[in-house]
């Protein structure tokens, strides 16, 4: 465990080499917030669609853009460029888990991201925006769990992808398919509560909305009390199912592990 | 560089692409998936809320294609080559180009020539050929004139703020968190101007002049009031493109005059 914390210090401390490109990301934070914002309010009050205040929707938006900056994206690009260079054939010797390990560098840019990113972005929302309490402490404790299982979640799906790239050599590909299926599902801009109900069925069927729609309507209390249970329940199975899926995919990808570089 | 040699070296690029076909063509189904992501979500929201700004879901598919489309097309003469310059720069490669006996800049843009933004060309000249046919635009000569030269505007928009990022590279050698801001920023352009206060619509139309690539010539084609302004400053349009890209290239050889190697 101690080798493996070592790992997200490391990664960590190599982004803090970056330390001056902070406020670029804040920036960059602040014109997604602002834009999401802008939209809400030029819609909100000319249609009256029920569960919709410009107070909930900045807070959706805010808590969804900071999210996002704090997901496991960066697996399958590591994944690939040590399929690439051959670099993974060392990786594989060394006496540890190479998933635990891409698990446990990833986390450490999620801390470096909460700490340089995050709150400090939320601050800046919450002062420029104004930001909306939880609804309940209840709800908030529902929140950070679900926070937990979008880290779990986006960890297993970039996972995933980069083992798939094993056959397919071509994680670009694949992870644009995946930020596609994202953009539509996670519910990250649009709340599944305003999907057409088709649309909405699909994406509530799906492991997406784990990273966006889920834990932002947990915050807000817009999924009820009762149902938390349930959501933390679909959530549990998914982890479980990507988990397996994984697994084996990673006992095939092993024994057909091609080394490109030399 | 010569434009013979630049459509030889395309072609070399295109039969270097086609020796992996079908991974050509999963990259192409990919980019179609994840930019019919974005589409379907402005989509759905406009089924919920009918129009945005007064603009409805063909005339906003019709603005949103043309910010897509010229992107594409700026983006492949600049993204990729800009992006990487900081990679270049950092290991020294970059000189090897200094020594070449052509100018810097045709070369780097030409041998980077990225085909790989046919899929961004399909799906947004598809979406704005149905918006056009939805919206039942009247199809003058001066209207079709007008969208050719926008789009090339638009495209000489992106790229010029692409290249002067690039030429960030020179100063501070890393430049690619520039990148992820402009890829934010882009974002306004997704939707009308007017849905974004004063200060921004001043912003994104003298500071960085990303109105132009799309909403200014949406607005004129589709009759949109803009301010009270009078129909003959739409032509301010076309010129805008130009002179962006003009000044990124002066910047840009600028900053190659400047350069002095990381690399060692």
């Amino acid at each position: 465990m101690k080798t493996y914390l070592m790992f997200t210090a490391k990664a960590f401390s190599n982004q803090m080499a970056y330390r001056s490109e902070v406020w670029f990301r804040l920036l960059g934070n602040f014109v997604t917030i602002l834009i999401q914002v802008a939209i809400w309010k030029a819609v909100i009050g000319e249609v009256d669609v029920g569960q919709v205040s410009i107070e909930t929707m900045t807070t959706y938006s805010i808590l969804n853009t900071l999210l996002t900056a704090l997901l496991l994206n960066g697996i399958s690009g590591k994944v690939d460029s040590s399929l690439k260079s051959g670099s993974i054939s060392s990786e594989l010797v060394k006496p540890i888990s190479y998933p635990l390990y891409l698990l446990f560098e990833g986390l450490g840019g999620s801390v470096y991201q909460l700490v340089f990113t995050a709150v400090p972005s939320f601050l800046i929302a919450w002062l420029y925006f104004g930001i909306m309490p939880p609804a309940s402490p209840v709800f908030l404790a529902a929140y950070v769990t679900a926070l937990l299982m979008a880290l779990a979640i986006s960890f297993l799906l970039g996972y995933l992808v980069s083992l798939i790239a094993f056959w397919f050599m071509n994680h670009f590909a694949l992870s644009w398919m995946l930020g596609g299926l994202l953009t539509i599902f996670s519910g990250s801009f649009l709340p599944l509560w305003l999907f057409p109900p088709t649309w909405e069925g699909v994406a509530k069927l799906l492991p997406f909305q784990f990273l966006g729609y889920v834990p932002a309507s947990l915050y807000l209390g817009v999924i009820p009390a009762e149902s938390i249970l349930g959501v933390f329940i679909a959530g549990i199975i998914w982890i479980a199912i990507l988990l397996l899926i994984v697994q084996w995919l990673w006992k095939k990808a092993i024994s057909r592990l091609v080394i490109q570089g030399g | 560089m010569t434009l013979p040699l630049f459509f030889k070296l395309v072609r070399l690029l295109m039969k270097e692409r086609m020796e992996y076909r079908a991974d050509f063509l999963l990259s192409i189904f990919a980019q179609i998936i994840a930019y019919g992501g974005d589409y379907i979500v402005i989509w759905m929201f406009i089924q919920r809320f009918d129009t945005i700004a007064g603009w409805n879901w063909p005339e906003i598919a019709f603005l949103y294609s043309i910010g897509l489309f010229t992107y594409a097309l700026g983006a492949s003469f600049s993204f990729v080559q800009m992006r990487d310059l900081e990679e270049q720069v950092k290991n020294g490669t970059f000189d090897s180009l200094l020594i070449k006996p052509v100018n810097p800049y045709l070369f780097l843009i030409s041998r980077g020539f990225n085909l790989g933004y046919i899929a961004h060309i399909l799906i947004s000249a598809s979406v704005m050929i149905w918006a056009i046919i939805q919206l039942d635009l009247k199809w003058t000569l001066i209207n079709v004139l007008y969208l050719i030269l926008s789009v090339i505007s638009g495209a000489l928009i992106n790229a010029g703020i692409m290249t002067l990022i690039g030429s960030v590279s020179f100063v501070w050698v890393r430049s690619g968190f520039l990148f992820n801001l402009f890829f934010r920023l882009k974002e306004f352009i997704s939707f009308p101007l007017p849905v974004f206060g004063a200060l921004i619509q001043i912003l994104l139309t003298i500071v960085m002049p990303l109105a132009f690539v799309n909403y200014y010539p949406a607005a004129f084609l589709l009759s949109k009031d803009i301010l009270g302004l009078p129909t003959w400053s739409m032509w301010f349009v076309p010129v805008v493109g130009p002179f962006c890209y003009w000044v990124a290239y002066r910047a840009w050889m600028g900053g190659v005059n400047k350069y002095q190697s990381a690399g060692g």
